[in-house]
């Protein structure tokens, strides 16, 4: 074989043949069990060319470099650098190469978890894999292949950094196991959806089972790829205690043939493949014809486990993330309490959303900071994929960056500093984007107005090489009580956008109503009025079970609801919830009706609230907490403290106290609001809480937190593995008087040293208690610490002395 | 795979108060619910003693190990769903995340003993008894072994298993351990709280009761 160029052989109407193992081979020449492939080869050049040698003798077309062990973070402690090390690597495999094959720089994942699951951060990941990729591209390797990754978020960071560092072509491809999902959950569309988008040359399935484990997985992606699949499986299951692969060169090449069948275009094998099973692989297939399956392209997004048709089916998208006339939300921004968007991405997808739309737009803050801590935030406890709203582009590309999937961009109007602006975004992180008919001139009031507005915007952007596919039109709904015939105009414009323009289309429905009465009837008439035009995502309120309702039964009544069965499920949930609902209320609870303070005893959440809204007839709000709610969690306490009572208990009597405070707290901000209360009248009663840094759980930290919200104390929660300095300046910056610090792990007490030490030093007036399995009294006293917290309750107890 | 109530109450802090039948529903529902998310994988290998000098350190673990023909490691995990949906719990029940998290607790544990049991099983017929486990952090086999240990069986590519900072392993249900086969029978008890570096700090032990 003559080597051209690369990009032209790979799109070549031919089948194209991989190396086998590396890792298996440098085993068998002496690599032992534990130590570093990519050390071993780099010491042993001559060893590795042989094997380089030996797979292009067998047929390989593409060779991978010995550098999946090649990760900073994996080569730690061995005294060696990543990028001598693959210097090296792309030589030896050039050497052996000379004009028989292409040399890929292989890319392993970089061997620990990211960001909520692990401890690693982007900035850590992407470093790691810039450095690899640009010593790569320097070594002169001909492409890149990013293999054997399991974590799709991993996935993104290493394509980016491939990108910013590289002009290498990449190839990627993810280990799946048998129930169709990798370790980290991510399914094979998602995996299609982001890597398209992000423009790879290839991709596919490697490592994890024998071909005929990953057969069903691989006939999945090629249903969905628009780009060449590979395939590079394991020689089948490795004996558990010997580390044995057991399929021979013969079987795993039949196997292999089945899979050229199915339309993969590059073949090779991974762990316990050698160079026979490679000769027996191109014997088989070569004689087949490849050809590439039929492929429609859809619209799609994703998160890493999550993938999303646009235009298949109506879509709910949630508005709720967005400060824009939610006090609450301006609240948490101006705090920095991302957890308030945490809640309300959970609420939105327990009520059915199918993405989720974050904003952060609020004057007197860091947008950008917000961006990247808010989309953090949700991704870590929600898995729907995400659209990243803001008017200003670093404010998108910071939250473009850090989305696991494919996210959308939400928006990009006709005017020349928005499109010259997002275009590149677009193009750059592979996003869908929200198109909007408004230009220099402002916004047409007519719907053909805005259909030209669209189409030159449609003009420049594929002129700018990004593809109408990638774009979605917002028909922009305007208030009806302001324009008569606004609603009119904006299903006109559905309409014509359908004709014309063949664009997916979404809108944003609760304007239509505004300054009207009953806003939540004329929202969801207008919804189906919009979905019989033709729309296809609606960003609204996915609580308002009624958007829910028009949605289904739009789709039993269009045609999208084969046997209707979408539709019978939601009906028979709507009854199943009636019921339970009705049984809850109907419950005779002697003891809960009697008072507050039995209701928060006993953990009933209804009866709590709905005392607390009758005591807020009689009394005082704050009252009601001092003489109502506090003494009913002092006694929860101390039952729970004597053993009377067990954690679930306590934890229930919480969260009917939580119940109760919703309306109470409710109060207290009208009251606020009818009074505008100076701020020095109220009083600080913040309470920090934090577990340290290296450690990630939660759990008790968080009950803490529970009952300590119940007291009345406002928390600033900065979750987990959070670093002495960060909490030092909090405290500074708000004042705080009492830090709540756990600790699980042993290895994290150092971190709770240091912490503890930094606070004493710098904050001397702030207050510390720690909690956590491993603390003892004796410990918390040694260094220094204020208080040993044992149990949940002594937190209150704490946190009382301290405020008193 | 057997996860017993008694071992979740455990978690739970449990010492003996009135129990409520829909507080057992809701015990049940968890094991269910953690049952359903999760996705319990595990690798082992067998080693030469000899070829563990450096793993195995610490006086306990070398009595573990004393009399070894081969040294069994192993870990499992019950993967990250677990964790995601415990992490979504706190934002929205700390009481059904405090209950998850503890039977997804005793679910890994329960895992593990299945696993143990067949393996023993197995091995008898081989004329190879097998111990109990002894993992990193019990008495002196410091977790500063872990990284090692999970090279050793390539965990991260094999279960996607691994190690952040300061020792903690991703995902959080996870264990590993070290069992050993020997050709006498050998009493599969160990006096787990007199090696215990928690005995001190314990809830447990101060109620009279103990983990194992």
């Amino acid at each position: 074989m003559k080597k051209t160029d690369f990009q032209h052989f790979l799109n070549s109407d031919s089948f194209i043949f991989l190396d086998g193992a590396l890792g298996t081979e440098l085993q068998k020449a002496g690599l032992i069990s534990g130590e570093n492939s990519a050390v071993y080869g780099y010491k042993n050049p001559e060893v590795l060319k042989k094997i380089h040698s030996s797979y292009i003798e067998a047929g390989a077309q593409l060779i991978f470099t010995n550098t999946f062990g090649s990760s900073a973070y994996k080569l730690a402690g061995t005294g060696f650098k990543n990028t001598e090390l693959i210097k090296s690597a792309v030589t030896t495999a050039k050497e052996a190469a000379a004009d028989k094959a292409f040399v890929g720089f292989d890319c392993g994942p970089l061997g620990a978890l990211l960001k909520p699951d692990g401890s690693m951060t982007f900035d850590e990941a992407y470093d790691d894999f810039a450095a690899q990729f640009s010593a790569a591209q320097e070594a002169g390797a001909d492409f890149a292949i990013i293999e054997t990754m399991s974590d799709l978020h991993e996935v993104k960071i290493a394509l980016l950094a491939a990108k910013e560092n590289s002009s290498l072509p990449v190839l990627v491809s993810m280990s799946f196991e048998a129930d169709g999902r990798t370790f980290t959950g991510t399914d094979p569309l998602s995996f299609v959806t982001l890597a398209e988008s992000l423009g790879v040359s290839a991709l596919g399935i490697n490592c994890s089972g024998g071909p005929e484990q990953m057969l069903p997985i691989l006939r999945q992606i090629l249903k969905v790829a628009t780009k060449p699949v590979l395939f590079k499986p394991n020689a089948g299951l490795p004996d558990p205690e010997t580390g044995i692969y057991p399929l021979s060169p013969e079987d795993f090449a039949a196997l292999m043939a089945e899979a050229a069948n199915a339309g993969v275009k590059l073949l090779g094998g991974c762990c316990g493949t050698t160079p026979e099973h490679i000769k027996a692989l191109s014997k088989a297939v070569s004689p087949l014809s490849y050809s590439k399956p039929q492929v429609v392209a859809i619209p799609r997004v994703c998160s890493v486990s999550r993938t999303v048709e646009i235009g298949t089916v109506p879509l709910l998208v949630g508005e709720r993330l967005n400060p824009t006339g939610k006090k609450i939300l301006r609240q948490a921004l101006l705090a920095q309490n991302y957890e308030e968007y945490q809640k309300i991405a959970v609420q939105q997808q327990q009520a059915g959303a199918d993405m989720l739309d974050v904003n952060c737009g609020l004057p007197g803050i860091d947008e950008k900071a917000a961006m990247i801590e808010a989309v953090a935030a949700v991704q870590s406890v929600s898995n729907l994929p995400l659209q990243i709203d803001s008017d200003k582009a670093e404010v998108l590309e910071a939250g473009l960056r850090l989305v696991r999937g494919r996210p959308v961009i939400n928006s990009m109007n006709g005017k020349e500093s928005s499109l010259s602006q997002v275009i590149p975004l677009a193009k750059k992180y592979g996003a869908m984007t929200i198109i909007l008919p408004i230009d220099e001139n402002g916004i047409p009031s007519q719907a053909e107005g805005r259909i030209n507005i669209f189409e030159k915007i449609i003009a420049r952007c594929e002129k700018e090489g990004l593809p109408k596919e990638n774009l979605i039109a917002d028909c922009l709904v305007m208030t009806a009580a302001a324009e008569p015939d606004a609603a009119l105009q904006s299903l006109k414009t559905i309409r014509l956008v359908k004709e014309r323009l063949g664009l997916p289309i979404m809108a944003g429905l609760s304007n239509i109503s505004f300054g009207l009465p009953m806003r939540r009837l004329l929202n969801q008439i207008f919804y189906a009025q919009a979905l019989a035009a033709g729309l296809d995502m609606a960003i609204v309120n996915p609580e308002h079970e009624e958007m829910q309702a028009v949605r289904t039964a739009h789709m039993a009544l269009n045609g999208q609801d084969k046997n209707h069965a979408v539709f019978i499920a939601y009906a028979k949930s709507q009854e199943a919830s009636k019921k339970e609902s009705g049984a809850i209320e109907s419950k005779p609870m002697k003891d809960a009706y009697e008072s507050l303070e039995k209701a928060i005893l006993q953990g009933f959440e209804n009866e709590a609230s709905r005392f607390a809204e009758k005591e807020l007839e009689k009394l005082e709000p704050m009252e009601i907490i001092q003489s109502k709610i506090i003494p009913a969690l002092d006694l929860v306490g101390q039952m729970y403290q004597d053993g009377k009572i067990f954690l679930p208990q306590l934890l229930q009597s919480a969260k009917a106290a939580q119940k109760a405070l919703i309306p109470i707290k409710a109060a207290i901000e009208q009251k606020k609001d009818r009074e505008e209360l100076n701020c020095s009248e109220a009083v600080n009663r913040k309470i920090l809480v934090a577990t340290v840094e290296g450690d990630i759980h939660d759990i008790g930290k968080n009950i803490a937190k529970a009952v300590l919200e119940n007291y009345g104390y406002d928390l600033v929660d900065l979750g987990v593995d959070v670093k002495p300095e960060v909490i030092l300046q909090r405290v500074k910056d708000e004042k705080i008087k009492l830090v709540g610090l756990s600790a699980l792990m042993t290895s994290a007490l150092p971190a709770l040293e240091m912490t503890v030490k930094l606070l004493l030093e710098e904050a001397p007036d702030c207050k510390i208690m720690l909690g956590g399995a491993v603390l003892t009294e004796k410990y918390v006293k040694s260094i220094g610490a204020h208080y040993y917290c044992p149990d949940a309750k002594s937190d209150a107890d704490i946190a009382k002395e301290v405020f008193s | 795979m057997n996860v017993q109530v008694s071992e979740i109450l455990k978690y739970l802090g449990y010492s003996g108060q009135k129990l409520e039948p829909a507080f057992l529903a809701e015990i049940d529902a968890a094991i269910e619910k953690v049952r359903s998310i999760a996705r319990p994988k595990h690798v082992y290998r067998l080693f030469e003693l000899t070829s563990l000098d450096s793993l195995l350190q610490g006086q306990d673990i070398k009595h573990h190990v004393k009399g070894a023909e081969k040294v069994l490691l192993m870990a499992a995990t019950l993967g990250n769903e677990v964790d995601f949906f415990i992490r979504q719990l706190q934002n929205s029940d700390v009481k059904q995340a405090a209950i998850i998290d503890a039977a997804a607790s005793s679910t890994i544990e329960a895992y593990l003993d299945g696993l143990e049991e067949s393996l023993r099983a197995e091995y008898l017929l081989k004329g190879l008894f097998l111990s109990a486990r002894f993992s990193p952090g019990y008495g002196d086999f410091p977790l500063s072994v872990q990284q090692d240990f999970l090279t050793l069986l390539d965990a991260h590519r094999r279960i996607g298993l691994s190690l952040g900072k300061s020792g903690i392993m991703s995902p959080l249900k996870s264990v590993t351990c070290v069992m050993v086969l020997t050709k006498q029978a050998a009493s599969l008890a160990t006096d787990s709280c007199s090696i215990c570096k928690l005995r001190e700090s314990c809830t447990l032990r101060r109620r009279g009761l103990r983990c194992k």
